[in-house]
């Protein structure tokens, strides 16, 4: 899932914590109280035409049960 | 490797930056060096040309990161390229590194694939301080060297660390600590005050320099005088004299390469003493306030340029 797509459906995040020690620093984790979603993300290359480009996918979602 | 021609004429976007040119008595690197100054990125001032509604500057930064790529993927050319510090301005950009990723994921991209080595700046340095702890720095470093026959030739560093007001050699005794806490914890607040304060400091000398430069013949009007030359040449000469606790073996340094001032100067000083030695300082500029410059090192030769 493109990150643009969940930051234009929730708005900017409540959260956005330091990325972990050991980590590339384009992996990030992003978090909405509201929802009590979070959402992790990574820098993934694409293609546009002959020049390299990037986006941000989210590729694990942790929803909490309680709070 | 690409001679500093060859390398502007693979683009015309490519030119000299005011004549700032210079050839070296020794070869400064073992492959074509690029050297990238400061960004600023999520700064959101007017100081920030990557900030909304200004594509054009964006455009023109990932042209220059694409025609980087191009030599570097396409046509294999030996390529290391430096950004010589305060890429992100984590001052400004709330939420630390994450919002900055999530805005300029081509730029960060791009620099990614082209191998990029990050000195920190006083901007960024939180990258480094904050995880020291825990030993994770994200491949970022204060300070960056090239090396010729397994000999330092080139440091990079950013440049803050020579600032009146940053460097603690210049103050002493209790007073110096005293100011040098004052100004740390302004920069909290005001986090220009060092760079206004050496500014306000440059502008009382600039008057005195331009008297003595006037009774001085200038031999090569490209290269223009800097206010951290005595600061990087004495380094390189403690370096080369063994006078360092740093281990990094023989030093043969005879180049510094730094940002932080946004105004693009080339140096040269000559030594005499205890040998001979011709030093320089290469001062990248920015890619902030409208400036679009950086660093080239080939060989023996070193240029300032700039793109578009």
């Amino acid at each position: 899932m493109n990150w643009q797509m969940v930051s234009q459906k929730l708005g900017d995040p409540d959260l956005v914590p330091l990325p972990e020690p050991g980590t590339d620093l384009s992996e990030n984790a992003r978090g909405y109280k509201g929802c009590i979603i979070i959402f992790y993300t990574k820098r993934q290359p694409v293609k546009q035409g002959d020049k390299l480009r990037f986006e941000e996918v989210v590729y694990k979602v942790e929803l909490c049960k309680r709070k | 490797m690409l001679s500093i021609d060859e390398f502007i004429n693979k683009s015309d976007q490519l030119t000299v930056y005011r004549d700032f040119r210079a050839e070296a008595i020794n070869n400064l690197a073992d492959r074509l060096t690029v050297c990238i100054p400061d960004l600023h990125l999520l700064e959101k001032d007017e100081k920030d040309d990557f900030w909304n509604g200004q594509d054009a500057n964006v455009e023109r930064f990932l042209g220059f990161m694409d025609f980087l790529y191009k030599l570097k993927d396409s046509e294999k050319i030996d390529l290391e390229v430096i950004q010589v510090g305060d890429l992100y301005d984590l001052w400004q950009a709330k939420g630390f590194t994450n919002l900055i990723e999530s805005k300029y994921t081509d730029i960060l991209g791009l620099l990614k694939e082209l191998g990029t080595v990050y000195v920190i700046g006083n901007h960024d340095f939180g990258l480094i301080e904050v995880y020291k702890e825990l030993g994770e720095t994200f491949n970022r470093k204060l300070r960056h060297y090239s090396k010729v026959d397994k000999s330092l030739r080139v440091m990079y560093e950013h440049g803050y660390q020579a600032d009146f007001w940053n460097n603690k050699e210049e103050w002493s005794g209790i007073l110096g600590e005293g100011i040098t806490k004052i100004i740390g914890a302004a920069e909290f607040l005001y986090p220009d005050i060092d760079v206004d304060l050496g500014n306000l400091w440059e502008s009382v000398k600039r008057p005195f320099s331009i008297y003595n430069g006037g009774l001085t013949p200038q031999k090569n009007p490209g290269f223009s005088v800097h206010e951290y030359t005595d600061y990087y040449i004495g380094r390189m000469e403690k370096y080369n004299s063994g006078d360092t606790t740093d281990p990094y073996g023989p030093a043969e340094l005879i180049l510094a390469v730094v940002g932080h001032t946004h105004n693009a100067r080339l140096v040269r000083k000559e030594k005499n003493e205890p040998k001979r030695w011709i030093y320089y300082l290469m001062d990248c500029g920015s890619w902030v306030n409208g400036g679009h410059e950086f660093g080239v090192i080939s060989g023996r030769e070193l240029a300032i340029c700039k793109w578009g």
